[in-house]
């Protein structure tokens, strides 16, 4: 990567013009994508990606400049030019590179640059096969692989130097069925910060076949009428509504400017009483996962709703400047090219005491989400909408025909307050997730829950 | 540019030692800065200068890509050994082309030096300026969550080993403002952009007024009853939509089977209203170019005429496949980028009734100014939505009351029929690149209470 002498200068360079700090992150990731569909190979894609990316900090407020240049002389004139907006006073800052050595709780067995590109396509092509050949009405299947082994160094004026190396495998199943003209979609897509040997492990065919009986039972299922229902979300996927309109609310990126609904309610009762809701950092080998976070500081477990009582924020650095709180080692970017902010790692609500299939009986009638799709949310208000992909209704404690169409609406502050029960089946699954600083690794999870009514469009 | 052509000519002697034949690189450079302002403070301020190299070539007459955004003669080995293996398990009949060039590429402007003359303090000022403006025209706007300005310019080479050198220097910038108003326990939001290359564009006042009152307006909002109402798609979300499902014109997505639009070449698909224009040469366009992701010319097109599909969109290997010509639709989002398909400038035409007619004309109805979701609740494939929205009700020609927390559904190519007035004001969304005018659609699904 860079030797120490130049990221010195670089940091030096950086605050010669009145910052009171400043951090290099220096990124060098080698990628591979592959494509198959039809049978048929569509592409593959490899690459290196690498750049530099400067952050300055005069008070609360922050300038961020990157290049791709490795070139001394060039990163000298990057941080020159950033710390040029700076107008203040040349402070006195001293500082000595120390590296800090961090023991890492992952592990990484088959190093993907090192995996043959065919062992990949075998994978993809059995999923392939299994899922086409799943059933007559599966009229198209798209397999994707990717991995990345990110390599990064992150020091700044504090005198921290830390490297760290992040590995990321992931398969993605998609089916298409067809069916008198018309086309719904099933999908898998397992993930993970670990090695190939994750994409060995996997019961393949078993996904495979997931993803197209839920593109099978869609393309015979009738739309759901629209109206207020009961909702059961199932575990895994059904966290995403947790991540979208209540995370992203605890993240100290909305909460330090005061728009997030949830600013200034520590300590209050914002859920009911039998949620409690984690953001857990440390999760061996877990997609949303990293030894120290995209700022140097080390990962950690959050408790971030208690019994339903607000526990505490999701906090960066620079947030936690602003709002008076120490960071809770949540700053993450998408790259070099993000400056980093606080974000979720593997976000889930806990085990609660019931069975799926109690809480199923319990519900007279109402809707089974068994798998969510994606949803959005409107931070300010916190409006939020989330696709089922997979839904059935429940008929007096019964499950019954699928439905498809279902799309929920609510409010992510209100929702909390009307989770009546919590099954005991607690499970996670990776998305990607966009905000500020990009998009990044993240895991969503919950056990199987029950809202009480939320607010269902149909046909 | 110079010392980086050298460099490609260097791989290309190289690759060629390894047995690669046809090849391409695709080289970019570019500039550019952002800034966000909260509550008077630059929040955000951001310079990148990035470069990057694609490479991409035929072994064993598959081809195979790579990139590297550590441009250097050192990355060349890396480059060549990922095309070799990238091409090595390539087992599709269909392959991509290395294009010889065309004898014309039409002008098209895609830079415009004025924008750079503006100061970087200039752009500042601009943000500082809108975000002022907001909070000093109404005591309920409380946050404006977002306020920032960005610029950008760029520099891309294509360059092969069939005699091929286009190069094309671009510029552009963006701005926009989010912002929220309150009322009591009432909460909405408001947003408003532009995109253009014409610093004189942004009027930082104009659109400070424009998110201010659409949020205002937006305050004590209600739902509405369940049911089916005529609806009046806001120009822009209309876009929003078009975009969303403009997969379905790829030729690739129809020889997958994975487009709707699947076996119904000159057929009627549309309302007999609708036009749908895919024009690279828009001027002012986001997407205006004189060639595309391969070197091929672009041209214009009406994809839908007057609702009868005239043609899909194609790249080299779509077109070879189906013995056609290309129309000049390669994509290539970056030097990191393998070829796909994508529209221009794709736009749906205006027609002649200005947005108070179309007003009049629904009657009774509903406005919609805002679906949300459309990345996660809008199936590309099947057409099918079901979307949170907002907007006003109209009754007896007027709009009135505005409506929030109801979601409406349907299925695009349904839509696509029941689209009965394309008015007069094309606007396009915030890819910049999608345009509609606002339309009226005879029915459409809405639940609420």
């Amino acid at each position: 990567m860079l030797d120490k002498n130049t990221i010195n200068d670089v940091l030096l360079a950086a605050v010669s013009t009145g910052g009171d700090f400043a951090e290099l992150f220096i990124e060098d990731n080698f990628k591979n994508s592959i494509s198959y569909i039809d049978g048929q190979l569509e592409s593959t894609q490899s690459g290196r990606d690498f750049g530099v990316g400067i952050r300055i900090f005069t008070g609360t407020n922050a300038i961020y400049a990157y290049t791709n240049s490795f070139k001394r002389d060039d990163l000298i004139l990057t941080a020159k030019k950033a710390a040029s907006a700076v107008t203040g006073i040349k402070r006195d800052i001293t500082f000595n590179l120390q590296t800090k050595e961090i023991e890492s709780i992952h592990s990484f067995k088959l190093m993907p640059q090192m995996v043959d590109k065919k062992d990949k396509l075998d994978i993809m092509k059995l999923a392939y096969e299994t899922a086409y050949n799943y059933d007559e009405v599966i009229s198209q299947v798209a397999i994707g692989y990717a991995d990345q082994t990110q390599n990064i160094a992150i020091a700044n004026t504090d005198g921290l130097y830390v490297k760290d190396q992040r590995v990321y495998c992931l398969i993605t199943i998609n089916s298409v069925a067809e069916k008198n003209g018309e086309m719904q979609t099933g999908g898998k897509r397992p993930g993970n910060m670990a090695g190939f040997e994750f994409i060995k492990n996997l019961d393949i065919k078993d996904l495979a076949t997931k993803a197209s009986i839920t593109a099978k039972t869609m393309v015979n299922a009738s739309y759901i009428d629209s109206g207020t229902y009961p909702v059961i979300i199932d575990n895994g996927f059904g966290g995403v509504i947790f991540h979208e309109a209540c995370g992203h609310g605890l993240e100290a990126t909305s909460v330090a400017k005061g728009t997030s609904v949830f600013s200034g309610k520590v300590g209050q009762k914002i859920a009911s009483d039998i949620v409690t809701a984690i953001d857990d950092g440390t999760m061996k080998n877990q997609w949303g996962s990293t030894n120290i976070d995209d700022e140097g500081s080390d990962n950690q477990r959050r408790v971030l709703i208690k019994d339903g009582i607000l526990q505490g924020y999701m906090i960066d650095r620079l947030n936690g400047m602003r709002m008076n709180m120490p960071s809770t080692g949540s700053a993450r970017r998408q790259s070099y090219r993000f400056a980093p902010t606080s974000r979720m790692s593997n976000t889930f609500i806990t085990n609660g005491k019931n069975t799926l299939d109690e809480i199923i009986s319990a519900t007279d009638h109402g809707l089974y989400a068994k798998q969510m799709g994606g949803g959005s949310v409107n931070p300010a208000t916190g409006e939020f909408n989330f696709a089922v992909l997979e839904g059935y209704l429940i008929n007096k404690g019964k499950i019954g025909k699928p439905v498809r169409g279902a799309t929920l609406i609510g409010k992510g502050n209100e929702i909390l307050h009307d989770i009546d029960m919590i099954a005991n089946n607690l499970d996670m699954d990776q998305g990607m997730c966009g905000s500020k600083s990009g998009s990044i690794p993240a895991n969503v999870g919950q056990p199987a829950l029950r809202v009480a009514s939320i607010t269902v469009g149909g046909r | 540019m110079s010392e980086y052509k050298t460099l490609i000519e260097q791989l290309f002697v190289k690759a060629k030692a390894h047995n690669i034949q046809d090849m391409e690189a695709y080289f970019s450079e570019g500039e550019n800065f952002s800034v966000n302002i909260f509550k008077g403070e630059i929040e955000d301020y951001k310079l990148a200068n990035s470069i990057g190299l694609g490479f991409r070539g035929f072994y064993n007459g598959k081809i195979g890509y790579s990139y590297t955004e550590k441009v250097s003669f050192d990355s060349i080995e890396l480059l060549i050994k990922d095309v070799i293996e990238n091409a090595t398990i390539n087992d599709s009949e269909d392959q991509d082309v290395i294009f010889k060039g065309a004898s014309h590429y039409k002008e098209v402007i895609t830079y415009n030096s004025e924008l750079d003359l503006v100061s970087e303090s200039e752009k500042i000022t601009f943000a500082k300026e809108m975000e002022k403006y907001a909070y000093s025209l109404d005591s309920r706007v409380v946050a404006c969550q977002a306020c920032m300005f960005s610029s950008g310019t760029s520099n891309t080479l294509l360059m092969n080993n069939k005699g091929l050198t286009l190069q094309e220097k671009s510029n552009g910038a963006f701005s926009y403002i989010y912002l929220a108003v309150s009322e009591g326990n009432e909460m909405s939001t408001g947003f408003e952009f532009v995109i253009s290359n014409d610093f004189t564009k942004y009027d930082p006042k104009k659109m400070a007024k424009k998110a201010v009152d659409e949020a205002i307006k937006m305050l004590n909002s209600k739902t509405i009853k369940t049911g089916e109402y005529r609806i009046l798609l806001n120009n822009r979300v209309s876009a929003d939509l078009l975009g969303a499902i403009s997969s379905m014109f790829s030729a690739r997505a129809v020889q997958k089977g994975v487009s709707m639009l699947k076996g119904k070449l000159g057929q009627v698909v549309a309302n007999p209203c609708v036009s749908i224009i895919d024009d690279p040469f828009l001027i002012n366009g986001e997407a205006t170019a004189s060639f595309d992701g391969e070197g091929v010319p672009t041209v214009y097109k009406e994809v839908i005429k007057n609702g009868e599909l005239t043609t899909y969109l194609y790249n080299l290997k779509a077109a070879k496949k189906d013995g056609v010509e290309s129309t000049g639709n390669a994509s290539r989002g970056s030097y990191k980028s393998t070829i796909g398909i994508a529209p221009s400038n794709l736009y749906i035409k205006e027609g002649t009734k200005d947005f108070a007619q179309l007003v009049k004309q629904v009657s009774d109805g509903l406005y919609i100014t805002e679906l949300s979701g459309i990345h996660s609740g809008f199936n590309a494939i099947s057409g099918d939505f079901s979307l949170g929205a907002k907007g006003f009700l109209i009754e007896k020609g007027e709009i009135t009351s505005a409506v929030n927390q109801i979601t409406v559904s349907g299925n695009y190519f349904t839509l696509l029929n029941k689209m009965m007035e394309v008015g007069s004001d094309l606007a396009f969304s915030t890819s910049g690149n999608i345009g509609s005018p606002s339309i009226i659609i005879e029915s459409l699904a809405i639940a609420g209470e």
